[in-house]
């Protein structure tokens, strides 16, 4: 093994785990070497600290609970807002609402006047019909 | 600690010898000093009430000591939550003198290595304890946890990397 050990692989080296492979490239590498022996140092630095027990202000609950309140209140602000701009984009701007209204109005006569035209057009059939009929009635009857 | 001639456990010396690291132990995997020592309480209380002496009585309280701070995490976050907001909560150790390890230690590592430490998630909180601070192998904590060993050293290899990252002052 030619290359450099990643950090993970010393990690497993420092643990007692690792091939023999990565052993013996951490016994022939010196900088390989240092970077174990520096994180055995820390680790051990880590574990006395943490043994020691949390010192004065490591750990402040009520700011860890005022952030995420915070971040929750942003959160509700933000889809507040966005409901609010939503809505807003939805309804119509007053003086715009007689437009809508038209255009129902336009739809509707249009349906309205296609169905009225059929039956006009019907209508108009039966009338002219009829009309024929009147008139040849009149002529063998006379007036 | 070995059972006495008489085959009985003596609780009273594992209870001196042990009280100690099981208490760091619950402190380290709860934020809240008392309920840290309630867990303490409930570990030993356990350990009396078992019929027949564990095989290993200390393992067997680090392992009982893990679970069991695990349930109290799970059950009452929203409890911790509404009742435990006290700007701070480690007065006893302010109180004190440093021990040597703290007084090698500045105390601004110990702080943001403690704060580094409770961002963690709790896996890697528990592995990092029991496999850096209790000395167990990959092997018994995956099994103690219930992970795999891969899991184990994931979550190890997290847990180092940003705690080494606090200690440099690099997070």
């Amino acid at each position: 093994m030619t290359r450099c050990l990643t950090e993970r692989t010393l990690m497993l080296l420092q643990a007692g785990e690792g091939s023999a492979e990565e052993r013996a490239h951490l016994r022939a590498c010196p900088r390989c070497a240092a970077r174990h022996r520096a994180l055995a140092d820390d680790l051990g630095v880590i574990a006395d600290a943490l043994r020691a027990g949390p010192p004065p202000g490591a750990t402040h609950p009520a700011r860890l609970r005022l952030r995420a309140v915070g971040a929750l209140a942003a959160t509700v602000a933000l889809a507040v807002g966005g409901a609010w701009m939503w809505r807003t984009a939805q309804v119509p701007p007053p003086g715009g609402g007689g437009d809508v209204s038209a255009q129902v109005e336009d739809l509707a006569g249009t349906l309205f006047a296609t169905s009225e035209v059929t039956a006009a057009g019907e209508q108009s059939d039966e009338a002219a019909a009829f009309d024929e009929d009147d008139e040849l009635a009149l002529l063998f009857e006379g007036p | 600690m070995k059972p006495t001639a008489s085959g009985q456990l003596d609780y009273d010396a594992l209870y001196r010898a042990q009280q100690g690291r099981v208490r760091s132990l619950c402190r380290l995997l709860l934020a809240d000093p008392h309920e840290a020592e309630e867990v303490c309480q409930e570990v030993f209380v356990k350990l009396f009430e078992q019929r027949a002496a564990p095989p290993a009585p200390e393992r067997w309280l680090t392992r009982v000591a893990v679970n069991a701070c695990r349930d109290r995490r799970r059950a009452g976050w929203w409890r911790r939550w509404r009742e435990r907001g006290r700007e701070l909560v480690e007065t006893e150790h302010a109180a004190r003198g440093p021990t040597p390890e703290e007084a090698a230690i500045g105390l601004e590592d110990r702080q943001r290595i403690w704060r580094v430490f409770r961002l963690l998630s709790a896996r890697q909180q528990e592995v990092f304890a029991l496999r850096q601070l209790e000395g167990w192998s990959t092997a018994e904590v995956a099994e103690t946890l219930g992970l795999s060993s891969g899991s184990v050293k994931r979550h190890l290899f997290r847990a180092t990397h940003q705690l080494r990252a606090a200690l440099r002052g690099t997070p």
